[in-house]
């Protein structure tokens, strides 16, 4: 799905340094870490994967030399999280990666309303520069959702992988 | 001036209670990936030790035992407690670190049930005794909370073991305090105060650290209180608009966005006087430059 992205430009005002600066309506905005496999050699170099069959979600392997490795993915206020979590054969938590980040705070609701604002005033200049935002500074963002997301895969390990 | 790194490594894990975010030149994977590993295990050694949460923390030890005795704390703990004092005084008291007892009450930190209940917690950064040995001692009852400052300290610490590792460029972002290092220009965005999905694209950066602080996000401001308060009144510090402080430490920068939240204009001297400049996005998209004449000199080119 491609989605449309926004902008205008707002005043830096008492501010004389000429600069670029735009307003980016960021619904789509999102941060690619890692995939499946580099997760794995992140957490567990130079070991190979085995598949773990569960009837529900999540995806779980089993790494050679006994640990497993976990990809999950949690939902916060405005966030979706996919992170891998690796566990020790002796059942301690190893490493946690995020591999994907996305925001999807007020999708629905912001589209149509920026789409109107906006018309006709979308740079095509800025859009190249929109292609990977990063290095937001902003207040601070919980990761609650994830920790959580960890404990419940913990419980999920003592109860149904560790044998 | 190169402005995106076009061969870089990225990585994010969840730490300090946000999402840290380490990017590096990549000259040579091995080497890269080795240097993140290490910054990532710094940045958790802080974790432990200066978490509010956590109660087997540093933290969580002075505010339990240091008011009836001496507690020995490790170098990295000693040395925020260090910083921490210096702001203190240099602000008067609006950036302190004794402000949990409010946060504990506003519920945006956990009353945990090994603390004594005490009726009034009366002690301010001020009663800290750091003493040579590393020892510290409360001089009244109190509760310190390191979340002002802690992440700015972290950050500047990963940048110091990613150098140390031999990484030439790079940038450490801990949920918005960041800092970058290196010939390289990295583009920087700001949240927008009040619709947190848009935002502002700052100039480059280069050789810099940057904090943000707002509490205007939905669901972040409570009746009573909220995560930002002024030390002098110990009242929350509602603002509708973000402070974004530009400083040559991360930690510095960290501090500083609070006191900007608290007083705004006035903190020019102070500002001037640590090398720092300060940037207010308004809710209604204006943003105004506090100490202009240090940012055009040191932190834009």
């Amino acid at each position: 799905m491609v989605i449309p992205r926004q902008f205008k430009t707002i005043s830096f005002q008492a501010l004389c340094v000429p600069a670029i600066v735009l307003v980016v309506g960021a619904q789509g905005l999102a941060a690619v870490y890692l995939s499946i496999e580099e997760a794995q050699q992140a957490i567990f170099p130079g070991e190979t994967f085995t598949v773990v069959e569960l009837n529900k979600k999540p995806k779980i392997w089993r790494a050679s030399q006994g640990g497993f490795f976990i990809i999950d993915k949690v939902i916060g206020k405005h966030e979706w999280i996919t992170y891998a979590l690796g566990i020790n054969p002796d059942g301690s938590i190893r490493q946690i990666e995020i591999m994907e980040y996305r925001e999807a705070y007020g999708f629905e609701v912001c589209q149509k309303k920026w789409r109107k604002q906006f018309i006709g005033k979308t740079n095509t200049a800025a859009l190249k520069l929109n292609a990977d935002i990063k290095n937001i500074s902003g207040a601070t963002l919980s990761c609650r959702h994830v920790t959580d997301g960890v404990k419940d895969l913990m419980e999920l390990y003592e109860t149904v992988l560790k044998k | 001036m190169k402005l995106s790194l076009r061969n870089e490594i990225r990585r994010c894990r969840p730490l300090l209670g946000t999402f840290v975010e380490i990017t590096v030149e990549n000259d040579g994977a091995e080497k890269a990936q080795k240097a993140i590993d290490h910054a990532f295990s710094a940045l958790e050694r802080i974790h432990k030790l200066m978490s509010f949460h956590a109660a087997d923390s540093e933290v969580s030890k002075l505010n339990r035992l240091a008011f009836d005795q001496p507690v020995r704390v490790s170098l990295p703990t000693y040395n925020v407690l260090k910083q921490a004092k210096k702001i203190y005084q240099l602000t008067k008291g609006i950036f302190d670190i004794a402000i949990a007892p409010e946060l504990m009450r506003w519920k945006f930190l956990p009353c945990h049930s090994f603390l004594k209940k005490r009726s009034r917690y009366s002690g301010s950064t001020r009663d800290i005794k750091l003493f040579p040995n590393r020892s510290v001692r409360f001089l009244r009852p109190l509760q310190i909370d390191l979340g002002g400052i802690a992440k700015g300290f972290a950050v500047d610490e990963a940048v110091r073991v990613l150098k140390e590792n031999g990484i030439k460029s790079g940038l450490v972002n801990a949920g918005g305090d960041l800092r970058c290092f290196g010939e390289q220009s990295h583009s920087i965005w700001i949240r927008h105060p009040k619709n947190h999905d848009q935002f502002i694209s700052f100039p480059a950066a280069q050789n810099l650290s940057l904090a943000t602080s707002a509490n205007s996000y939905q669901g972040r401001w409570k009746k009573t209180g909220c995560v930002h308060v002024d030390g002098q009144s110990r009242q929350p510090l509602f603002r509708s608009f973000s402070v974004s402080v530009y400083a040559g430490s991360c930690l510095i920068a960290d501090a500083l966005t609070k006191v900007v939240l608290a007083i705004g204009e006035r903190s020019n001297p102070l500002l001037e006087k640590l090398n720092a400049a300060a940037f207010i996005v308004q809710a209604d998209d204006k943003i105004l430059c506090y100490n202009k004449e240090t940012y055009e000199k040191l932190y834009s080119f």
